[in-house]
């Protein structure tokens, strides 16, 4: 018994003086590779900052909302190929705000930060279940005044609903016309939202979603 | 007698493992704290040093509400006459006094704020390690903007691009932009002073004059003179590094309350867990006196048994420590001031030094009860039960 106990106190030891050396070794704060600032990143995330109010406006009927990550690292080639342009590093995943009428999914919400002229645009597009554009909101916008009323016009705005992945997007043939010095920002917003509409529709294979905490 | 211990303490698996464990979360937290203060105090230090800065010359007014200020990244309300600049310029001490114009404009939905920050070239003397993105250059005119690296990242702006700030109703062209330096540089919107001054209608006036002088040793004799100019108020670095350790101070006594509560708690989980282990074996230990045992070999069992307990409790915390730094150090700098993005706990030699007498001293205090109360276990008792 005594030889037994001695032997797994012995064993216990050498574990814990193992753990500390590989700690030392690992956890150097002199480690050459280790950055001491946070390195830079790509743009972050744009966040949905006006819940309630987006989902009365686009679904009244709405209970509850969930969102999850679509992992797109998978399909970057396809990717690629539809948005006839390089994949971003941001496009590597898709956060998808799923919308919910008691324990119906009716819908969902995407968001996405665009270049505007002057300043970043932060976009807000709402899909049926069929993946078609119920209606595009722009929940941030530095622009000066008369490229941001041109953008927020309502006419114009309701020119994205009913659209799908494979519709027409070109800011003169398919849009209202805007004023020449929104035309820029107005592309950048129409190409955002077209990227949006193929990120959400394109299957990802194996589609591999992580849940998150609902806010 | 180690052996003898040990096995002792093995028979009642459970008990003594949550001895352990409280042990070890109470020696973690102690050891997080020891590593807390040094560190925190060393990565200021050199923050500050980095900001190029030995005083500062703002707005008479409260220091304390200005570092507030400062930290909820507000600009001040008040400001300085923009004469002053040339006052403190001519002084033979004074190396470079850099003008700041600081106006923060509140994003409510974005629950931010902008930072406007307008300075001159003195900047760049002041802070030679900026570093700037590729592309970038120095403003060329009063509509140049350089952005630090997270306002660019942010606003999606690189050297070339157009700004507006819908506020102000101000547009201007990004000449460059600041790679991350880990200080609030990097959200801050730089434009010229006077650009800045006319965008907030303070023409001819300043937030601050930030000040770095020929000899750093002349620092009370140049701060006593430029305190002498009217309005003005002059915060030398050792009172904004002052007022910054007593906030971290306040976070510390909190969190040392709590360190040393847990502490006893540990200590009378220990006595509680040796007594009872006592009082279980009291025939064991009459027979033990019965076939010769000494009071003091009894006491010495006992005693190994709570040293082996604190010992062992503090190595597991100890290497608790060193394994989930990152992540208490992560819920800390939620709570300390000015957290700077270095490592805030470092956790040295003589740290894990104190923690292993801490838990010889507090195995000792925890044992002697026990040890007293196993000692005067009688041998009659023994023979009686025979």
């Amino acid at each position: 018994m005594s030889r037994r106990v001695l032997s797994v106190s012995l064993a216990l030891l050498g574990f814990a003086a193992a753990a500390v050396i590989g700690v030392r070794l690992t956890r150097s704060p002199e480690t050459v590779f280790e950055p001491r600032t946070r390195p830079i990143e790509a743009a972050p995330l744009c966040p949905w900052r006006n819940v309630e109010e987006d989902l009365r406006a686009f679904f009244p009927a709405a209970t509850s909302h969930r969102a999850e990550t679509k992992i797109l690292s998978g399909v970057r080639v396809e990717l690629a190929a539809k948005l006839k342009r390089p994949v971003t590093p941001e496009e590597n995943a898709l956060q998808l705000n799923h919308i919910f009428a008691s324990s119906n999914w009716i819908g969902t919400v995407l968001t996405r930060r665009v270049k505007g002229e002057y300043g970043a645009i932060e976009v807000v597009a709402a899909f049926d279940t069929n993946a078609v554009i119920k209606g595009v909101r722009l929940q941030r916008i530095r622009e000066p005044q008369p490229i941001a009323a041109a953008l927020r016009n309502q006419d114009w705005l309701a020119a994205f609903a009913g659209k799908g992945s494979e519709s027409g997007w070109d800011v003169d043939r398919d849009f209202p016309p805007v004023p020449p010095a929104a035309r820029g920002s107005a592309a950048a917003v129409i190409d955002g939202v077209r990227s949006l509409s193929m990120l959400f529709t394109i299957p990802a294979e194996p589609i591999r979603a992580i849940p998150h905490h609902a806010p | 007698m180690i052996l003898l211990a040990w096995k002792n303490l093995l028979r009642r698996p459970w008990r003594t493992g949550l001895a352990l464990a409280g042990v070890a979360i109470a020696m973690a937290t102690l050891t997080w704290l020891s590593g807390l203060g040094a560190a925190y105090q060393r990565t200021l230090s050199n923050e500050l040093d980095r900001m190029g800065v030995q005083l500062m010359l703002v707005p008479l007014g409260c220091p304390y509400d200005a570092a507030a200020r400062v930290l909820k990244d507000n600009a001040l309300e008040s400001s300085i006459p923009a004469s002053v600049l040339d006052i403190v310029r001519k002084e033979n001490a004074v190396a470079v006094a850099a003008p700041l114009l600081i106006a923060a404009l509140p994003r409510i939905s974005e629950k931010r704020v902008d930072l406007w920050v307008g300075i001159d070239g003195a900047a760049r003397e002041l802070k030679p390690w900026w570093k700037a993105q590729q592309g970038s250059d120095w403003f060329q005119n009063d509509d140049s903007v350089i952005l630090g690296a997270e306002a660019a990242e942010i606003e999606m702006r690189s050297p070339g691009d157009k700004l507006f700030s819908p506020e102000t109703g101000w547009s201007g062209r990004i000449v460059g932009v600041l790679q991350r330096s880990g200080t609030s540089d990097d959200s801050v919107f730089f434009i010229p002073l006077a650009a800045a001054q006319r965008m907030f209608h303070q023409e001819g006036r300043l937030t601050a004059v930030a000040v770095r002088l020929r000899d750093p040793t002349q620092l009370k004799s140049v701060a006593d003179r430029l305190q002498q100019l009217p309005g003005i108020q002059v915060v030398t670095l050792t009172e904004m590094m002052g007022t910054f350790l007593n906030l971290l101070g306040s976070v510390r006594t909190l969190l040392q309350s709590i360190a040393v509560l847990a502490l006893a708690v540990a200590l009378l989980t220990v006595l509680n867990t040796l007594l009872a282990a006592v009082v279980e074996r009291t025939n064991e230990l009459s027979l033990f006196r019965a076939i010769g045992a000494s009071r003091f070999q009894v006491v010495r069992i006992i005693s190994a048994e709570s040293l082996l307990l604190t010992m062992g409790g503090t190595v597991a915390g100890l290497l608790f420590a060193l394994v989930c730094r990152s992540w208490f150090e992560g819920i800390v700098k939620r709570f300390v001031p000015f957290a700077p993005n270095a490592t805030l706990i470092s956790i040295q030699p003589e740290h894990v030094g104190r923690a292993l007498l801490l838990a010889a001293i507090v195995g000792i205090l925890a044992g002697a009860f026990p040890a007293w109360k196993a000692s005067r276990a009688h041998p009659a008792k023994a023979v009686k039960e025979l």
